[in-house]
This record gives structure tokens, C-alpha cells and sequence, in this order.
């Protein structure tokens, strides 16, 4: 082969690279919309709503809710634990935000999802934060898969942090009328939360 | 080193990575993770690689660059937070990343790293160790956690560890061509098909590069 012909051979070969290179880096982030699991779960969301499985929510007053009972509105949920030292605390203090903020047809729900959490524990948590049922209901899923199922739908990760408790990717998350789940938002983007429902007012 | 016990020690280290007790251990953190199994998975494509551009390479410079790239940007898919996170969630990824490090990535990095000639050889380093540097840096100064999977205090170890990484590897080249060591590359294709063993030889002998596009081959 002549010098000349092994240079644009390797010009070519170098240029397909280079197109499937980008190909393969733009198809993995959503074409650089989404370089994390956390981005590409609500681009997901949002082009795709997620219907939630069932579950029986129980409350700090012994309650026992389906999951199901919440269709027919609006209702914003997110995934909380009791002794939570951080993270729910934000989340908390945004649903109480929520709470004077949205109009009176939506729920909130915060579901805790370490098992330890207890109606006393619970209870800890709706204190804190002014949470009184139907409003605002505080809630642990006593069945473990049910509760897995829940978690692994919505797309929540909880891992160990080392010190006895647990890192989470914190959210609010919004469900329709007919349960499911179209939008996710930033713990502290209430405002998104409240401009999405109304926007779907209207 | 023979291109068959070259290949042994590469499929020592796929193994070794993936062995349950070792890999259980390595996924545990994320610095493991990026910086002790995808390297050990890379590394053990890379020596099969490298042993097939051996034995198999002769007048394949033309596919040097284009290999260093294939290779660099599969193993780039990989340090994707998004994809990181993926490999822990479910299996079937965790096994594609597996196989596609070690011969989508480790296999093509091998081969053209063994088949670049001087001048590549820099250019793939001038651009591998500015990127270590700047997504450790990312990876420090982010204040969010990019990975669901593992806690904030990992993914800031990493970024040091990368910095830190970039920067010996730097302090190495430079050191390296202050002493005034020629430049290791690849023989030519002319050359190649003249002597044998004739790429990759430690003891490459002295040359200047003169090929027109300096890029793939040089000549003696």
C-alpha cells in the first residue's frame, strides 16, 4: 500500500472512531442532558410517568391507608427516616412549605423507608414538622417487598452512610390523579412543585 | 515478554478482577472501583491487545489512533456517574462493563498503544492526563453527590486520587524527557516487515520521526 493510501486509511479509520465515540458518550448522557442516574431518572419520568405499585401506608395513629386511596388528586410525595440528622429535614421543612403553598384538593405524603421506623417514630417525624392527616400524612410500608417495589419504581437509592443511618437521593416527588408518578423535582423546588400543579390546573 | 505469556498475565488480571471475594471488595467504594478495577479489567485486555499487535500487526499502523480512541471512549462510558450507578443497580450492566473494559476498552488500547508511533503516543497522553485532571477536579468541586450509589466522601476521594494521579504521571513524562530518553513508539510498517519482533521492543532503536503525518509510524 503507498504511503498516500495508508494516511486517508488511517484518517477514515480515525474519523469512524471518532464518530462512534461521540455517538456512544451522547446516547450514554442523554445526548449531555443526563451524566447521572439522578438526571436521567426524571428525564425518564417526565417523557414516561411511572404508574406506582400498591402499598399499604401506616401512620403514626395506627392507620392503615392504601396507596390507592390518594387517586382522583393531586399528591406530592417523598421518601424520608425518622432520625434523618439532615437531608429530611430539608425535605420536611419544603412540605411544610407546601403545606401553606399548594391548594387544599392536593395530599402530601412523606413514606419513610427504613424499616425501624416505628408509629412512635413516625410520630417524631409528623411532630416535628406540623404533619396532621389527610393533609399531610407521615408513613412506613410495614411489607418489605411492597416497600421495595415502591422505592425501586419512584427510583429511590438508599445506601448506608457508615454511621448508622442512611444517604439518600432526596426529592419531591409529584403523582397525577390516576397514580402516577410525572415529575420529579429538587428537595428545595417547591416552587417547581407548586408551578407544575398549577400548570395542570389550567 | 512472549505475546502468549503476555496474554497469560492479562487474563491473570481479568480473573483477578473479577474474582467474587476481590470484586465484591473493589465495587464496595467508588476510588476501588475507578481507580483499582477498571484498571486491572483495562490493563488485562490492553497486554492481549498489545500481543496480538505482536503477532497480528504488521501494516496495521493505520488503525493506531482510531483503536486509542474506540478505547478511551468506552472506558470514558464508564466513568459516567450515570453508568457507574447503572453497573450497581442491575447485573446485566455490571457484566457488560466487565467484558466491554476488558475488550472494548483494555483490547483496542492495547493494540493501538502498541502500534503508535512516538508521536500518538504523546499526543493520547496529552489528552488522557489533562481529562484525569479535570474530571477529578469536577468530581471535587460538584457540590452534589453524582453517584446514587455511593456516599460524597467517595466520589471527593476519587477526585483527589485522580488529581493526584494526573499530576505523578505528569511529574514522570517530564522527568522522562528532561533526561533526554528518546521518545518510545512503535516501529514502522517498513520496518515491521523487515525484523521481528519488531514493534513495542523496549529497546526500540534511536529514530527521529519523518513520516508526513508523524502520526502512526515513524521511520529509521
Amino acid at each position: 500500500m503507498a504511503e498516500g493510501g495508508r494516511g486517508r486509511l488511517a484518517g477514515a479509520a480515525t474519523a469512524a472512531a471518532a464518530a462512534a465515540a461521540l455517538a456512544l458518550l451522547a446516547g450514554g448522557t442523554a445526548g449531555g442532558r443526563a451524566f447521572t442516574a439522578e438526571a436521567a431518572r426524571r428525564l425518564d419520568i417526565a417523557a414516561a410517568p411511572r404508574a406506582l405499585p400498591e402499598v399499604v401506608l401506616g401512620d403514626p395513629t395506627g392507620a392503615l391507608v392504601p396507596l390507592s386511596a390518594y387517586r382522583g388528586h393531586p399528591l406530592v410525595m417523598e421518601f424520608v427516616y425518622a432520625t434523618c440528622p439532615d437531608l429530611c429535614l430539608t425535605l420536611g421543612t419544603a412540605f411544610e412549605r407546601l403545606d401553606t403553598l399548594l391548594p387544599a384538593g392536593v395530599a402530601l405524603l412523606s413514606v419513610s423507608f427504613d424499616p425501624a421506623d416505628d408509629t412512635e417514630r413516625l410520630g417524631w417525624f409528623a411532630d416535628r414538622h406540623g404533619a396532621r392527616p389527610p393533609r399531610w400524612r407521615v408513613a412506613a410500608i410495614a411489607d418489605p417487598a411492597a416497600r421495595e417495589a415502591l422505592l425501586a419504581r419512584a427510583g429511590v437509592v438508599v445506601i448506608p452512610d457508615g454511621a448508622g443511618g442512611f444517604v439518600h437521593n432526596a426529592a419531591l416527588y409529584l403523582v397525577d390523579g390516576a397514580g402516577r408518578l410525572v415529575a420529579v423535582f429538587d428537595p428545595e423546588d417547591t416552587e417547581g412543585v407548586r408551578a407544575a400543579l398549577a400548570a395542570d390546573a389550567g | 515478554m512472549r505475546a502468549r505469556t503476555q496474554a497469560a498475565i492479562g487474563a491473570g488480571l481479568v480473573l483477578l478482577a473479577l474474582l467474587p471475594p476481590v470484586a465484591g471488595r473493589l465495587e464496595a467504594r467508588l476510588p476501588l472501583q475507578v481507580l483499582g478495577q477498571y484498571p486491572l479489567l483495562v490493563a488485562g485486555g490492553a497486554l492481549a491487545g498489545a500481543a496480538l499487535a505482536r503477532r497480528h500487526g504488521r501494516g496495521a499502523g493505520w488503525s493506531a489512533a482510531a483503536a486509542l480512541l474506540a478505547g478511551a471512549a468506552v472506558l470514558g462510558f464508564w466513568m459516567i456517574p450515570r453508568w457507574i450507578d447503572a453497573a450497581v443497580a442491575l447485573p446485566s450492566v455490571r457484566t457488560l462493563r466487565a467484558l466491554s473494559l476488558v475488550l472494548a476498552a483494555g483490547l483496542p488500547l492495547g493494540w493501538g498503544w502498541a502500534l503508535a508511533g512516538p508521536v500518538l503516543r504523546g499526543f493520547a497522553l496529552a489528552n488522557a492526563v489533562p481529562m484525569l485532571a479535570v474530571t477529578g477536579w469536577i468530581l471535587l468541586v460538584v457540590p452534589a453527590r453524582l453517584c446514587n450509589s455511593f456516599l460524597v466522601e467517595d466520589q471527593r476521594l476519587l477526585g483527589r486520587l485522580q488529581l493526584a494521579l494526573a499530576l505523578a504521571i505528569l511529574v514522570a513524562a517530564v522527568l522522562r524527557a528532561l533526561a533526554g530518553g528518546p521518545a518510545q513508539g512503535a516501529a514502522t510498517d517498513r520496518r515491521m516487515r523487515r525484523a521481528s519482533p519488531p514493534i513495542a521492543s523496549p529497546q526500540a532503536p534511536r529514530a527521529t520521526n519523518t513520516s508526513p503525518s508523524g502520526i502512526g509510524s515513524r521511520k529509521p
